[in-house]
């Protein structure tokens, strides 16, 4: 403990040098901007910056590529909330609850309390690899593959019951997201999966291609020419309520409080990334509540869970990967890759051999996230005065920015194709009333639940029990029939009587 | 249209005509005048992107142009290969491959619509990376004589593998070795990490890349090193033929290459630039930070070198029993 | 019959589309058994899923009663946002890939706009000016994605 708070003592002596500062300055702004923009993401935004870095000192390139990182989920959920248009996959499910709240006026109060739970969110993500980092390796090594597969299982259930349509439903899109998601190379063995020769399928759908199509270019194709109505309302209601109400931020701190432990269990567990955690959080609090109705229909815990655990999930990403040197996604790879470039061994010694950037980075996830609070709750009334911009000229926009920032993901055309057609089939999905929320969850979850399904059962030699006797797996499947089963029981004890929801006022549907 | 708006229109218009008349007149008199494409068939941080970026690092410096990384990662290194062959071959497109990928695509696919020899010009190789046969720093087994006895003992033994040279150097190991395995895949590094450490796998062969800063920080156990000689970030552990293994020599070794067609005087110049960087002792320093050493063929050098080993290649897709794709 | 029972049934028709021909397509790739799954066995299975329930959405839609509130109609079909939505994305990538990013964001922006019938050939033109204008800057400058402004890729 005490080698702690030295440490973050040398470490806030580190961050605010002024260098450092302006580094982790520039970090965070370019973070927040590329959350903004949608589709390109942080994993571009960080290859594109890396060069700039070479000749910076290793301390300031970590800060400030570290400050893109959490950084964009700032900017994620702007977009969502105000305009439905998801610009990062963590913040699709924000969408749900978050532009119905708009369309009731109160957009503002969305963002407020998305604020609310980033910076708890972070803040527990900071204290957690502060003083827990060394007992990490022990829970993250526990999650064998078995564990995984029970633990992704109890994701897919839980997930199903996401849209606020029929379940049965909703049980489709999931299915149908499983399916999307074995779309490419079978990694155990080596043959392509529904690919029928195209080469650039060999390695599955773009994730970002499928969230902005489904809900981007079909969210566009559904609302042309259609939202005249809704238009003069905005104006009407103006930006009324800006800061979120007493009300609001009580109703939304539990929910903060859990969507921030999921988070950061996902952040621990490597493999399920901002993404997973966002749509479990969000999952698990419709579970919870005692109106499950008002989900869908502007609940704003349905938008506090899923950014607290989204925040929490970014910044407990660094855990293992500052720690241990082990990378849990791709964007911490990167990261791990600067650190290479500068000849700084990631690994457990680098808290020894290099505190300064160990304790330099966090002190600096401090100092960046309140740069960020700064910069964005005043720019809430900013964002909000975007809804005056009529839709007619949003809509081109935002359609170019999709087409751009979907092509920077992975530097081909091929992607913008796959949005234009995840467009068209998600307007058909639309048309059909089915909600295509879940099949996001299905398609991240879906191949990963198959790969740890057949390695925990090759590494058991073939035997089922594996699942059962190991404890962790055991207790996730548990879980996961106590979900069935109270799905079961309420059904069998009859339908309730309806309960009025408050739909917004401005609900064409 | 009122005023204001038909004179911002007159002055855009002009300006997109006055781009139309500039941007084709590129002259062609030096080389280079116009950033340089290094494409990679890798995402960006992985092993692959990080040594690809200090050597276009170097190559900016020299080329006092822009080096630019281009990461087109996707199928096993194809849709990188591909876009290379499609580019005009005017050198400022390039590739950075490794002879796993070069060759091996010959044998693990049927329908390529490139030639892996013919379609490239080999600049110069810069640098071979070794692979590492590692197991749980827990494990009783230390040596590859130990392994190999132990493999021979156990019934389903597991092995794992991350990417498909590694899955190939393995059945190169079991074959010489005269043992067999159940074969473990896993699409993210990290999940073997912790099946390994955790003693889930009995071993594995890793990635120097990624290996070596963890052998070299306790968190795993080293038996080998699978290239020819002694890897000098791990100088202390064998390879696999001081083990015992005779003529195993399986590393990827990385060529810089330019789309066929593309004039020789641009080739020779970039194969001097890049012959150069590899000469700097700071690139021996950083290559031994990720388990590499530099390489220095020329690029006729290098073809010789890959065309001798393509036979290797197909004996050995043929003996892991992958199906040509 | 109404609307609702028609729109349920396309609703599992498609599924049972997507479902069934997943199975079949899934179902030459190697099975293997359920303890040692080969490629094709969880895709055939949740194909086989797929297909049953959209056997029971489209079943539910001829029986279920129709529900006590009422359900829109579907949308007039309106062509000219869907072909100049659609268009602007195609035209996006054609031009992306054999004139530049300029050309491409222009026509993009320039088509979608036309989309809406509230918007003119003048402001259509001026947003995509205005917006190309901003796209290079940002993409181009700032951000060095990998379109030429210029040029074929």
């Amino acid at each position: 403990m005490e080698g702690s708070v030295a440490g973050l003592i040398h470490g806030f002596s580190v961050a605010l040098d002024w260098h450092n500062l302006v580094y982790c300055l520039i970090g965070v702004l370019a973070g927040n901007l590329v959350g903004v923009l949608p589709g390109m993401g942080v994993l571009s935004a960080i290859s594109i910056l890396l060069p700039l870095t070479y000749g910076m000192p290793p301390v300031g390139a970590v800060l400030m590529l570290a400050g893109l990182a959490y950084g964009a989920q700032y900017g994620g959920a702007i977009c969502s909330i105000l305009l439905n248009l998801p610009c990062h996959p963590p913040h699709a499910v924000t969408c749900l609850d978050g532009f119905p709240l708009t369309k009731q006026g109160k957009g503002g109060t969305a963002l407020g309390i998305t604020m609310m739970g980033a910076v708890f969110g972070a803040a527990f993500g900071i204290l957690q690899m502060i003083f827990t980092a060394p007992y990490i390796a022990k829970i993250a090594f526990s999650f064998g593959s078995a564990e995984i597969c029970s633990l992704m299982l109890l994701g897919l259930l839980a997930g199903s019951t996401l849209a606020k349509g029929s379940p049965l439903k909703g049980v489709a899109m999931t299915i149908l997201g499983l399916l999307l998601g074995l779309i490419g190379q079978d990694a155990d063995s080596g043959i392509e999966r529904f690919t029928f020769g195209v080469l650039n399928l060999d390695d599955g759908i773009e994730l970002v291609a499928l969230s902005l199509g489904l809900f981007g270019i079909a969210e566009f194709l559904r609302s042309v020419n259609n939202i005249a109505p809704i238009d003069t309302a905005y104006a009407k209601l103006g930006v009324s309520d800006l800061r979120p109400s007493r009300a609001d931020m009580k109703k939304a701190a539990f929910p903060v409080l859990r969507g921030t432990l999921i988070g950061s269990l996902c952040s621990l567990i490597p493999g399920t990334g901002p993404t997973i955690a966002s749509f479990v959080a969000y999952a698990a609090e419709k579970k919870i509540s005692k109106t499950p109705e008002r989900f869908g229909h502007g609940a704003i815990e349905g938008v506090a869970a899923p950014e607290a655990s989204t925040h929490s999930s970014v910044q407990g990403d660094f855990i293992p990967t500052m720690s241990l040197g082990i990378p849990g996604d791709a964007v911490m790879a990167l990261l791990l890759g600067a650190l290479i470039i500068h000849r700084i061994q990631p690994g457990p010694r680098l808290i020894i051999e290099h505190p300064d950037i160990f304790w330099g980075l966090i002190a600096s996830f401090w100092l960046g996230n309140l740069m960020l609070i700064f910069l964005n709750v005043p720019l809430i009334g900013v964002w909000v005065k975007l809804l005056m911009v009529p839709y007619r000229f949003l809509f081109p926009s935002a359609l170019f920015f999709i087409c751009i920032g979907v092509f920077a993901a992975k530097n081909t055309l091929f992607d913008v194709g796959t949005t234009l057609f995840f467009g068209l089939f998600g307007y058909l999905l639309l048309l059909l009333r089915f909600e295509p929320a879940p099949i996001l969850l299905g398609f991240v979850l879906g191949p990963r639940f198959e790969e740890n399904f057949r390695r925990a059962l090759k590494i058991a030699h073939g035997d089922l029990h594996t699942f059962i006797d190991r404890p962790i797996s055991a207790v996730f499947l548990a879980l996961c029939l106590l979900l069935v089963g109270t799905q079961i029981w309420v059904r069998l004890r009859g339908p309730k009587t309806r309960v009025a929801i408050p739909t917004s006022v401005l609900d064409t549907e | 249209m009122n005023f204001w708006q038909r004179s911002v229109r007159q002055i855009l218009l002009a300006l997109l005509g006055l781009f139309a008349i500039v941007a084709p007149a590129a002259a062609q008199d030096s080389y280079p005048n116009q950033p340089i494409h290094v494409v990679i068939g890798f995402a960006a941080g992985s092993g692959a992107d990080t040594l690809t970026r200090y050597f276009t690092d170097k190559l900016q410096a020299l080329a006092k142009q822009p080096v630019i990384v281009d990461n087109k990662p996707g199928a096993t290194g194809n849709i990188a290969l591909r876009a290379v062959t499609e580019a005009k071959p005017d050198g400022y497109t390039l590739l950075f491959s490794a002879n796993s990928n070069m060759a091996g695509s010959r044998y693990l696919f049927k329908d390529l619509p490139f030639d892996t020899v013919k379609d490239f010009v080999p600049i110069a190789s810069f640098a071979q990376i070794a692979f590492i046969v590692v197991v749980s720093p827990k494990s009783p087994i230390n040596s590859i004589a130990d392994l190999t006895a132990f493999l021979k003992k156990k019934q389903g033994a597991l092995s794992g593998y991350t990417n498909q040279t590694a899955q190939l150097s393995t059945e190169y190991y079991k074959q010489l070795a005269g043992v067999t395995t159940t074969p473990v895949s896993y699409k993210a590094t990290p999940d073997a990490m912790r099946d390994i450490v955790e003693g889930q796998l009995d071993f594995m062969i890793i990635d120097g890349t990624f290996g070596a800063p963890q052998v070299r920080q306790g968190q795993l156990k080293a038996l080998a090193v699978t290239t020819a000689q002694r890897s000098p970030s791990l100088p202390d552990v064998p390879t696999m033929q001081e083990a015992g293994v005779a003529n195993f020599d399986f590393s990827p070794w990385w060529v810089a290459y330019a789309p066929k067609g593309t004039p020789q005087p641009i080739v020779d110049k970039l194969q001097g630039w890049m012959l150069q960087i590899t000469e700097l002792p700071e690139t021996a320093d950083f290559l031994k930070d990720v388990g590499a050493v530099p390489q220095h063929d020329t690029g006729p050098q290098a073809d010789a070198r890959l065309k001798a080993e393509l036979p290797k290649w197909e004996t050995l897709v043929k003996a892991a029993g992958i199906e040509p794709q | 019959m109404s609307l609702l029972h028609r729109r349920d049934y396309y609703a599992g028709a498609l599924m049972m589309l997507i479902g069934g021909g997943a199975a079949y397509v899934a179902s030459h790739y190697r099975m293997g058994s359920l303890t040692s799954m080969g490629p094709g066995y969880f895709p055939t299975l949740l194909g086989v899923a797929l297909a049953v329930i959209g056997i029971i959405i489209a079943g539910s839609a001829a029986y279920a009663p129709a529900p006590a509130s009422a359900e829109a109609p579907a949308p007039r079909p309106d062509w000219r946002g869907w072909l100049c939505i659609t268009g602007a994305a195609l035209l996006f990538i054609l031009l992306a890939r054999y004139a530049g990013l300029v050309a491409a964001t222009f026509v993009c922006v320039f088509v979608a706009a036309l989309g809406d019938r509230d918007n003119g050939w003048k402001e259509s033109a001026l947003l995509a000016a205005g917006i190309t204008g901003f796209g290079v800057l940002l993409f181009s400058f700032v951000l060095h994605v990998q379109i030429p402004i210029f040029g074929s890729m």
